[in-house]
């Protein structure tokens, strides 16, 4: 099914079935790219041509799907109109993805999606044939959320490849893929993926609306599409999910939200999104629950310390001494001895230099990039405490702040709180403690305003759900969890009705206790 | 900023006070850095008020004076003999300066000279007193753990007076400012606990030996633990000492003929800590015998320390009053205005019931098994 | 956006916002204590009942007309001309409210935490959250409430954990129980107590008539001013076994005094600094929901979007609470003396019996006119 704002070129005539004019019009279209092949053939009496962009075509598939075929057809086989033509087909190609198109425009759109395309002689149609091939990586492990256990496979740059490890992870007849080409310039495949009668058909419906809207040239990540889909854009916090792992996206699909996929980049969309999924990884599920609830804990403390920690340090130093015990005062008074700035544009100096430090980090060439961690950690950090323009409890409190933000399961995330932290750095360096509780107030307001796919961000905490508490600060083990997550208002419910704790029944089972467990008898 | 660890308030010479504060030296608390330079400042000027005096030290000083830690206050017994009031109000009304720190009088030098006298292990002159009169709290219960709450609670009620630690300086207050006082082994000077202050509204009028604090603590159900000696038999002189570990009290006021009845139960438990006796520590009847020991000398004890207050200074340090207004308030109501002149006529009753628990890692002395040989 | 939207909370977002609003500046002030000293609780509890009462009749005047708010209901009942003099009173009325209690927290702040920072700069800074976080509507500080209500929570449970390990509790303090009979007792009951955080709730009126579930409203209401009436009553309770009557009785914020005394292995102390952040939250929701009950009041008169006047009358708020009185004893006065008796009784009290009379009174004649209609189609069929 396409819908949605198409690459269009060529004239939408239907095809007359001369030869000779599409020759023409293609030579016209593709001018004199080198890698269109036009090539005769001869299709039982008639004359035919075989179209495709040899970049993207897959030599060995060409010949198993086409040239074979052609070969073996018997060489009085007449190919009048488009009805024989379609009994040809179906005969000949049999099995093997094809698709009959009545216009120019198609045969050129499916050139470019990778058919190859017959053209014969007096027939008012041609058939396209699915040969796409050309360069593309294998399945590797995810680079940016790695687990210890757990599946290793992480979606590639290729659509067709991404597809297939879902639905090799959901053999269920409910997952739907719906194709939107999107860019003018582009023309770049994007699906959208649900679980019809599991995910919410408002949400999908929304989510369908917003990609079918999207009016743009050119489209190469699931980030482009995100800024346009997303419900806000004026915030630090991100509205959808974006993974390279299908374990991940399979996950959120069975749990009732639907994802975006995208022709050419590894990472794919999931929507709606809450505030909590970015606390969750895959592994939290794959570990004994007590563990992922652990996990789960060290993460949102995580959160708190990159968000808040130099902002507190500095507004406890510089306006509230009497929150520190007399000794741990008296030994940062000491190491304070001697530096010649404020709290606060110490905190401001270090953290500026740690982003700059881990920018480059990213940044560099693999080959150097031990040289980063040597001149950052040890030039600065050991020579400006040594130097003294830094105190050494400003180097712990930024490690661990730096530390800390590292600790989300998903990168971009800890966007978030690296650009709201100088907000709060600043407040609690002019305001103390006030400006910084003020500061998260409002944090907390934003973050409550926001909505993804009309699902309230900070959901299931506010508003409060009680049924989906069981995964969220704490993961209950799995046969706990009865339903999908009520926020996502999914369209069935129910995900285990007969899930029970498989620790023994007691010795002697008392009559109220077999009851419970809703015996019908 | 300077973190202030003690402040001293002795009579001024020119003007009322003489307001004393010591701050930190940080840097010489650093443990990589420190050496062996003084480990605090003093600077001490005079004023009429503590309040405005607090916020001119830096006539003398360097950087902003923060109060909020302060550990010790230092009161002369000049200055207490003429009223608190003046600066307790200050105290209580100042966001910075907190209750936590320890209130103490000391006699026979100037408040300053406390401040001064420096100590090997906790440098700072105020936190070693701090510690030292926690530990001793803990521990023989020597200290009435005064807080600024405390004081300005027994300053506005009826119905007790306040009470304070008094201090001494043993040695030479001159040789023990020096730095050189903390590379002694046994330091020229050593400030140490000498007794308790008994005041009547805000004044100072006396004292109690040391040895009584204690008592006083447990007539207040204030004491969490001493230690307690009495000898064996009547009549004895070998003495047997028990740690009292668990005390309670509970008083029970009445009035007959408008005099006060003070029934004071106490409850002692503990253990035996040595012994002087050849008794057999594996019977009961021993143990029942030590217990009715101890409690005949500590309700001796304590009945004698309540009639020297009563006797002596008329000033009910003990909080009975407070007591009397929970039990009979509207009797408190009336005679409010002169509970102090109906203390000292109250007429006390004292009862202990102690409980010897157990007696340590050996039954019998080596004593009483020797006698059995020999 | 330019239609006024209709926003509806949950039941559980009430629940929170009652509590919140109620025990907010309450817990914070210490109101009473002056006079009823260690027998407070005693009072707390029953300004509480008598509060009770009070929002029995506002719920019980909004389930008499589902759906409507408080300005609504007015011009129900008073008429066109009457309703709008009342709704202009009460929009003055919230707003000066919300200053006040704007008022009474940064005060506390300048005494407590920031002595050095002057007053406006305090107010500007809170009223602007305020006012970012009223823009964004009532729907976003229910769930800001819901997010910070377990916060509060444990902060109020941490400081009873820690007074009790150590050992700062000292029962006897709460003896003698009415040692003066109830006189003094009584008068901080009426009209302080009740009025001040009960009597206060009229102006959930505004938003307890739009909820999910506005079957529950009732309920959660009482059930949220029980709560709030336990847990003032408690700390009253904690503060006098603390600190003693007579302490509380002279303390500017008696909470503050208690936690001051907290000191655990001298590690744990020092708090009050952060409990005032943690009661902040309280005073947030309280400003915020006065301040929008007199925005939507606006919005009932003019017909225009509340949204519009949000950033004008925030600033006024704030700028009237800096000049509602010149030092903190002239404040603290004029909100025991004066407000209580002339503020709240007519605007609490007054008005929404009179409200409920009329209402009933309608109702009474509905029913009338009905039996009697029908005995009269019933002779006509005769």
């Amino acid at each position: 099914m396409d819908s949605g704002e198409r690459y269009r070129s060529g004239s939408d005539r239907p095809l007359t079935g001369s030869l000779e004019e599409c020759r023409r019009e293609f030579n016209e279209l593709f001018g004199e790219t080198k890698d269109l092949r036009l090539e005769e053939l001869q299709i039982g009496q008639k004359q035919a041509m075989l179209c495709y962009l040899l970049t993207i075509t897959d030599a060995q598939l060409l010949t198993q799907r086409v040239l074979q075929p052609i070969g073996q057809l018997p060489s009085d086989q007449s190919v009048a109109g488009t009805d024989e033509l379609e009994m040809l087909c179906a005969r000949m190609l049999g099995g093997s993805a094809h698709i009959i198109i009545q216009t120019n425009q198609d045969a050129v759109q499916k050139m470019l999606e990778g058919y190859s395309v017959i053209f014969i002689e007096g027939v008012g149609a041609a058939v396209a044939v699915f040969t796409e091939g050309g360069g593309q990586r294998g399945i590797q492990e995810p680079t940016t959320q790695t687990i210890v256990k757990g599946p290793k496979d992480g979606f590639v740059e290729d659509l067709r490849t991404n597809l297939s490890l879902l639905r090799k992870r959901i053999r269920n007849h409910k997952l739907r893929i719906e194709t939107f080409t999107i860019g003018t310039d582009t023309g770049t495949n994007v699906c959208l993926v649900y679980m019809k009668s599991i995910a919410n058909e408002g949400i999908v419906d929304e989510a369908r609306k917003r990609l079918s809207d999207i009016h743009t040239n050119a489209i190469f990540e699931t980030g482009n599409i995100e800024e346009f889909i997303a419900d806000k854009t004026l915030t630090p916090f991100p509205t959808v999910y974006s993974t390279e792992r299908p374990d991940a996206v399979s996950a959120h699909l069975v749990s009732g939200k639907a994802a975006i996929l995208v022709d050419g980049t590894p990472f794919a969309i999931t929507l709606p999104t809450v505030f909590n999924d970015f606390m969750v990884a895959p592994e939290d599920y794959y570990q004994s629950f007590l563990m992922g609830s652990f996990l789960r804990f060290i993460r949102y403390l995580s959160f708190m310390f990159a968000l808040m920690l130099p902002s507190l340090y500095v507004s406890v130093i510089t306006y509230h001494h009497e929150l520190i015990p007399t000794p741990l005062l008296i030994s940062v008074i000491a190491q304070r001895e001697g530096v010649p700035f404020p709290a606060v544009v110490e905190a401001f100096l270090m953290e500026v230099t740690f982003e700059i430090l881990r920018e480059a980090g990213v940044r560099m060439p693999r080959a150097v990039g031990g040289t980063i961690s040597i001149v950052g950690g040890l030039v600065i950090g050991q020579a400006a405490v040594e130097a003294g323009i830094i105190s050494n409890t400003m180097v712990i409190v930024v490690a661990l702040t730096a530390i800390s933000s590292f600790v989300a399961p998903y990168y971009i995330f800890s966007i978030s709180s690296r650009l709201l932290r100088f907000g709060l750095i600043v407040l609690g360096g002019v305001f103390g403690l006030y400006g910084v509780f003020l500061g998260l107030m409002v944090m907390v307001g934003h973050l409550c305003s926001l909505r993804s796919f009309g699902v309230p961000y900070l959901a299931p905490i506010a508003p409060f759900i009680l049924k989906d508490q069981k995964d969220i600060f704490f993961r209950l083990p799995v046969w706990a969890s009865k339903l999908r997550p009520q926020m996502l208002k999914p369209a069935g419910a129910v995900k285990q009705q007969e899930s029970e704790s498989p620790s023994p029944p007691p010795m002697y089972p008392s009559e109220g206790k077999s009851k419970r467990k809703g015996d019908p008898s | 900023m300077s973190v202030v660890t003690g402040m001293a308030i002795d009579a001024g010479e020119i003007k009322k006070y003489k307001l004393t504060v010591e701050v930190i030296n940080s840097p010489e608390l650093n443990q990589k850095k420190g050496g062996t330079a003084a480990p605090a400042i003093v600077y001490w000027r005079e004023g009429d008020t503590i309040a405005e005096l607090a916020q001119k030290m830096n006539t003398g000083m360097t950087r902003e004076l923060i109060f909020s830690h302060m550990r010790l206050l230092v009161i002369s017994l000049d200055v207490a003999r003429e009223g608190l009031f003046d600066f307790f109000d200050y105290m209580e009304r100042s966001r910075e300066v907190r209750n936590d720190f320890e209130i103490v009088l000391a006699r026979k030098s100037s408040a300053a000279d406390v401040l001064q006298i420096t100590y090997p292990v906790q440098k700072v002159p105020s936190m070693k007193l701090n510690t030292q009169m926690q530990t001793l709290k803990e521990e023989w219960g020597g200290d009435p753990d005064i807080r600024l709450e405390d004081m300005v609670i027994s300053l506005m009620s009826p119905g007790r007076e306040p009470i304070m630690s008094i201090v001494r300086i043993r040695g030479s207050s001159e040789q023990g400012k020096s730095t050189g006082n903390m590379e002694k082994v046994s330091p020229d000077a050593f400030v140490f606990v000498d007794g308790l202050g008994v005041f009547r509204e805000d004044k100072y009028v006396g004292s109690l030996p040391v040895e009584d604090i204690p008592y006083v603590l447990l007539a207040d159900n204030k004491l969490k633990q001493t230690v307690i000696s009495a000898a064996c038999k009547e009549g004895v002189k070998e003495k047997f000492t028990v740690d009292l570990k668990e005390t309670g009290a509970k008083i029970k006021m009445s009035v007959k003929n408008d005099i006060p009845q003070i029934e004071l139960s106490v409850e002692v438990e503990g253990q035996l800590d040595g012994t002087e006796c050849p008794d057999d520590l594996s019977k009961k009847n021993i143990y029942q015998s030590y217990e009715s020991r101890i409690e005949t000398v500590l309700a001796q004890r304590l009945k004698s320390v309540i009639e020297r207050v009563q006797s002596k200074y008329g000033s009910d340090i003990f909080g009975f009053g407070e007591e009397m207004n929970r039990q009979h308030h509207s009797y408190f109501k009336k005679v409010k205005g002169r509970w102090n002149v109906l203390f000292s006529k109250a007429a006390v009753s004292v009862k202990v019931n102690a409980k010897l628990r157990r007696a340590g890692l050996v039954t019998n002395t080596f004593k009483a098994v020797q006698k059995k040989e020999g | 956006m330019t239609t006024p939207l209709l926003e509806r909370i949950s039941i559980w977002q009430l629940f929170v916002l009652v509590f919140l609003f109620q025990v907010g500046s309450a817990i914070v002030v210490g109101a009473g204590a002056a006079d009823a000293k260690q027998d407070l609780w005693i009072a707390e509890l029953m300004g509480c009942s008598i509060g009770l009462v009070l929002v029995l009749i506002y719920v019980y005047i909004l389930r008499l007309k589902p759906g409507s708010s408080l300005y609504d209901i007015l011009s129900v009942t008073f008429g066109r001309w009457l309703a709008t003099l009342f709704a202009v009173l009460y929009i003055l009325y919230f707003f000066y409210i919300a200053g006040r209690v704007l008022r009474d927290f940064t005060e506390l702040l300048i005494i407590d935490v920031l002595p050095e920072t002057p007053l406006e700069i305090v107010t500007l800074l809170f009223i602007l959250t305020v006012i970012y976080m009223v823009y964004m509507g009532m729907e976003v500080l229910g769930r800001m409430s819901e997010t910070f209500v377990p916060y509060f929570i444990t902060f109020v449970l941490l400081i009873t954990l820690f007074l009790i390990a150590g050992q700062d509790i000292k029962l006897e303090n709460l003896l003698p129980v009415l040692g003066d009979g109830w006189d003094p007792v009584m008068k901080v009951v009426f009209p302080e107590l009740i009025t001040f955080p009960y009597g206060e709730t009229v102006v959930l009126m505004v938003i307890m008539a739009h909820t999910t579930h506005p079957g529950y409203m009732p309920l959660t209401a009482l059930l949220a001013t029980i709560l709030s009436g336990a847990v003032l009553s408690y700390h009253s309770g904690l503060m006098v076994a603390v600190l003693g009557g007579d302490m509380v009785a002279r303390s500017t914020f008696p909470l503050l005094s208690v936690v001051r005394e907290i000191s655990i292995a001298n590690f744990i102390e020092r708090l009050d600094a952060l409990v005032v952040f943690i009661m902040m939250v309280g005073i947030f929701v309280k400003v915020s929901l006065f301040f929008y009950g007199g925005l939507k009041g606006l919005e009932f008169l003019t017909r225009i979007p509340y949204r519009h006047f949000v950033l004008p009358c925030g600033l006024m708020v704030g700028f009237l609470s800096i000049i509602i009185a010149g030092n903190f004893a002239e404040h603290i006065e004029e909100g025991v003396e004066i407000v209580p008796v002339f503020l709240h009784v007519p605007f609490q009290i007054i008005i929404p019996v009179l409200m409920l009379a009329v209402l009933l009174i309608q109702r009474w004649r509905q029913r009338r006119v009905k039996r009697h209609g029908f005995r009269r189609t019933l002779q006509k069929w005769k």
